[in-house]
């Protein structure tokens, strides 16, 4: 399977703050891989970088084969780029900026751009700077439609989205990307409708790469469990279990083990514990369950 | 896609080129108005001899204005590229980053060009209706320093505009400013004619300082 996108042992600080040491991932044709993380992991840093708009402190990135910092006019066209905040040229109507837009792209499909822009209550002459976020987020997904690109790079799509909007957005790149084969990679701090759109998932904590998985693989194995009680429960910090914290009695721990093999290791040294219970999670609660709530 | 290119630093640009062509206009007719009225006021003999004997200037009106105008057509195309950086977009199209600057900046230049050769072939006929030939040319070698001045105003603004770090910004400013100060030291017509070739060959180079910005920018330099 192709590898569209590869990053190799990226470390980059930001001053002395340092954001990655060795980062390293690849996303094969077809996929669409979830880049999550608190804000301040480092997300958008590697949007940058893998557009060549940041030079990280070591390591490379290659999209399509090509370097980041020497991608040719021919893959760029090959790549979809949506800003944070869905930034777009403000100052054209919605006209106006397809008509931009068209002229760069041989494949250019106007009438992707039209069709989305439809279900919006706008005027081919408003002005995007007079747009909702949400608005200016259809804009955005249109835009990218319509060049049809092999590869939607988008950060933070859902910031700012209201409900709807979010949903609308994740319908339509879900659709876009399984029915054409394409690759999205993507990054969020809004974990809710992430479940139903990424097939793989990397998690990002402070300074390194927490996890890189399947989301359904996430989904099916990682629990949350609960349980009571008086003392302090054994090894609760030997790399299986996260985030274990309690409330008084009440404890509460996550871990991709069976639920058997929670309780030999909580209770190892003749620690007591009573009403074990396991839980599934959606996304955001293994997000929350990875990540910790601080 | 050149044509695309243009249409983009149109929509953005065209409102102060509007307002540059009609502070322009207003000028240069003022200036003539101010000539024709020196003529019925001093005399035509006095008024002349003020030109010859003492280099006094008829068109001084315009000194600062192709400086102005320069830099707010600078500003107009670049500081909504640069406002949350935008230009990554406009990097990101499918064209060679450094002729995609060349062409937003060729759109600048064409604009400023056209602006100063209307003003300048409008001075010349103006100045040849009401003095000879020779005072004629005398007073228009002492516009082309400022209109050159107006070209590196617009490419020396571009160079901070792009420039990614405010701090720097404010250091370019002043090697800048003083950069620019060399195109209008004199107003004394003709004064530079021995080093006009300097000047445009430093507005060429300017070019490079542009670059310089966006290397900078394409680093990621916070």
């Amino acid at each position: 399977m192709e590898m569209i996108i590869r990053c190799e042992n990226i470390t980059h600080y930001y001053g002395n703050r340092l954001i990655y040491e060795n980062l390293s991932f690849e996303v094969p044709q077809g996929k669409i891989l979830g880049l999550l993380g608190k804000n301040g992991t480092g997300k958008t840093t590697i949007i940058n970088i893998l557009n060549g708009y940041l030079k990280p402190r070591s390591g490379s990135c290659s999209l399509f084969g090509e370097k980041m910092e020497e991608l040719t006019p021919q893959t760029k066209a090959r790549v979809g780029l949506l800003l944070e905040g869905h930034i777009q040229h403000s100052y054209f109507n919605v006209k106006q900026i397809e008509k931009f837009y068209s002229r760069f792209f041989p494949n250019w499909k106007k009438e992707a751009y039209y069709e989305l822009l439809r279900k919006l209550k706008v005027s081919e002459t408003q002005k995007i700077s007079t747009m909702s976020c949400g608005q200016r987020s259809q804009v955005a997904l249109g835009l990218l439609f319509a060049q049809d690109p092999d590869l939607m790079i988008l950060d933070d799509f859902s910031m700012g989205l209201d409900p709807g909007y979010r949903r609308l957005f994740v319908e339509y790149l879900k659709e876009f990307a399984s029915a054409e084969n394409k690759t999205v990679f993507l990054t969020s701090h809004i974990i809710q409708d992430m479940e139903m759109l990424i097939d793989d998932c990397i998690i990002m904590d402070y300074g390194r790469l927490l996890l890189h998985k399947p989301t359904k693989e996430i989904l099916d194995n990682f629990h949350r469990f609960r349980f009571t009680c008086e003392t302090t429960p054994a090894d609760t910090s030997n790399g299986t279990l996260w985030n274990t914290g309690h409330i008084g009695s009440s404890w509460e721990t996550y871990s991709f083990l069976p639920k058997e093999e929670v309780t030999q290791l909580l209770t190892r040294n003749g620690v007591s514990i009573s009403n074990l219970e396991q839980d599934s999670l959606s996304l955001e609660d293994a997000f929350i369950g990875l990540t910790g709530k601080y | 896609m050149i044509k695309s290119i243009f249409y983009k630093e149109w929509i953005k640009s065209r409102w102060v080129l509007l307002v540059i062509a009609g502070v322009f206009t207003s000028v240069l007719a003022y200036s003539f108005m101010n000539i024709s009225n020196n003529f019925r006021v001093s005399g035509v003999n006095e008024y002349w001899e003020l030109i010859v004997q003492k280099g006094i200037s008829s068109m001084g009106y315009i000194k600062y204005l192709p400086l102005l105008s320069g830099m707010l057509l600078a500003i107009a195309q670049f500081v909504p590229e640069i406002t949350n950086k935008r230009l990554k977009l406009t990097l990101h199209l499918p064209m060679a980053e450094s002729k995609m600057i060349l062409f937003m900046l060729g759109f600048g230049i064409i604009c400023l060009s056209m602006l100063f050769s209307v003003t300048y072939l409008t001075t010349a006929i103006g100045m040849n209706l009401y003095f000879c030939k020779e005072i004629a040319c005398w007073n228009l070698s002492e516009i082309y320093p400022w209109l050159c001045g107006g070209i590196a105003s617009y490419l020396l603004s571009v160079w901070i505009c792009l420039e990614p770090v405010w701090k720097q910004r404010v250091l370019m400013g002043f090697p800048g400013l003083c950069a620019i100060a060399l195109f209008y030291f004199d107003e004394m017509p003709g004064a530079y004619a021995p080093f006009i070739g300097y000047l445009i060959a430093f507005v060429v180079l300017s070019l490079a300082f542009v670059f310089h910005s966006l290397v900078r920018f394409k680093d990621g330099e916070q």
